[in-house]
């Protein structure tokens, strides 16, 4: 794992965004694919998107059963990146050879023969990334309700992620209107192999 | 097997139910065989997603389930049924190294009797080898004050009660009342469940093995 040179840390706000988003760090691995291929459902989040996601997770939030059940199977993609943006996408399945969009990947699908997922790493070309993770509409909660996590095994799992990044990162989400639920997954204790 | 907890689509909600049920012995073995389970289906290489692996671990390690049993033990256990790739991500994710001498873990016996032990026949004869896999996991887990795996039979096993509904001659058709699958017996087997002929009409109770929806006992009540 590599650091970003230290002049990323701060954004024009002069926000230490390695402070607020931990530090971005190089993934441990990243399939070829995801260097070249962009997920089709990538998305910033920012004042033009964030009202679309807010009606959307409303209407599940309140009991749209349809997408209830697809997005607890669906985990949505989520990723700070080295200027402190969120990018977010569904996990997607494209041909190997084509590199054509086939379809969202299921929680508990696999992926077929002669193709591939891309990961985290494809929504930022497989660079440097700060905290990452999923979101997903915890259907088996209390009080069913989104839910966001640093569930990302090559950017929010890595050593030195805390709590408080995966906070930050509610919280704009919740600077548009979006209520999330937070569940922080203790990262990796070693380094990367 | 009934596993507890879908290993695959864990979500917060699914934490504190882990938590909890890390009190109950039978809770935590089913838990560890359904985790083991999964790991065993990555059994190619391309099928290994690690992204995953991690996740499910830590997700695993976040509801305390690594202070109840040993990930190297765990390792140790079942790491020949196993993609290599597979635990190189296990342990990136806890960060420790592979061991070849892993300390004794009774629930990781346990879990290892309920996912590899094979039963040939009726539950009164045991194979040697099962019997040897449950009397070393009986006596880890008297060393640990966990109950004994046989009271975990229900894991292996299934009892159905149902109706003959064909007997051809060849084969039985027994359709079970909870309106799970149809089983066929060959006639040849009959004999061995003491049992000399059965007709369509016949009651009967049997008990089948969830792994293979093998039959191991059949009776008229």
């Amino acid at each position: 794992m590599t650091e970003v040179g230290p002049e990323s840390g701060v954004d024009i706000a002069g926000v230490d965004l390695d402070a607020a988003f931990g530090p971005a760090l190089k993934p441990v691995r990243v399939d070829p694919i995801e260097l070249e291929v962009r997920p089709s459902s990538l998305t910033q989040l920012d004042g033009e998107s964030a009202p679309l996601l807010v009606s959307f997770m409303a209407a599940t939030e309140n009991g749209l059963k349809v997408t209830r059940f697809v997005y607890s199977e669906l985990p949505i993609l989520w990723i700070v990146d080295t200027d402190g943006s969120v990018w977010f996408s569904v996990e997607e399945i494209v041909e190997t050879a084509s590199k054509r969009f086939v379809a969202p990947r299921l929680r508990f699908g696999d992926v077929p023969k002669g193709h591939q997922k891309l990961g985290h790493p494809a929504l930022i070309g497989g660079g440097p990334g700060r905290i990452a993770g999923e979101i997903f509409f915890d259907v088996g909660a209390e009080s069913p309700c989104w839910a966001i996590t640093n569930g990302s095994g090559r950017y929010g799992l890595l050593p030195g992620r805390q709590p408080n990044h995966l906070t930050n990162v509610s919280n704009l989400f919740g600077e548009h209107g979006i209520r999330l639920q937070e569940s922080f997954i203790p990262p990796k204790t070693g380094g990367g192999r | 097997m009934s596993a507890p907890i879908n290993i695959t689509r864990l979500k917060p909600s699914d934490s504190a139910k882990i938590t909890n049920g890390l009190k109950d012995p039978n809770f935590l073995s089913s838990l560890v065989a359904s985790f083991c389970s999964y790991l065993e289906s990555l059994s190619a290489p391309s099928a290994v997603d690690e992204d995953d692996v991690i996740r499910i671990t830590l997700q695993l390690k976040a509801a305390g389930l690594w202070d109840k049993v040993s990930a190297p033990a765990l390792e140790h256990r079942f790491s020949r049924h196993t993609d290599s790739k597979v635990w190189e991500s296990f342990r990136e994710a806890l960060g420790f190294q592979s061991t070849m001498h892993p300390p004794n873990d009774a629930v990781i016996e346990a879990a290892y009797a309920l996912l590899h032990s094979r039963k040939p026949s009726g539950f009164e004869r045991s194979s040697v080898a099962e019997q040897d896999i449950l009397r070393r996991t009986g006596k880890a887990l008297k060393t640990f004050g966990l109950p004994d795996p046989l009271r975990l039979r229900h894991l292996f096993y299934q009892a159905h009660v149902g109706v003959v509904e064909s007997s051809t001659g060849h084969f039985v058709v027994i359709k079970p009342d909870d309106g799970s699958d149809r089983i066929t017996v060959d006639v040849g087997k009959l004999r061995m469940f003491k049992l000399s002929d059965l007709h369509a009409g016949d009651r009967v109770t049997y008990s089948v093995k969830r792994s293979s929806m093998e039959i191991v006992k059949l009776s008229k009540p």
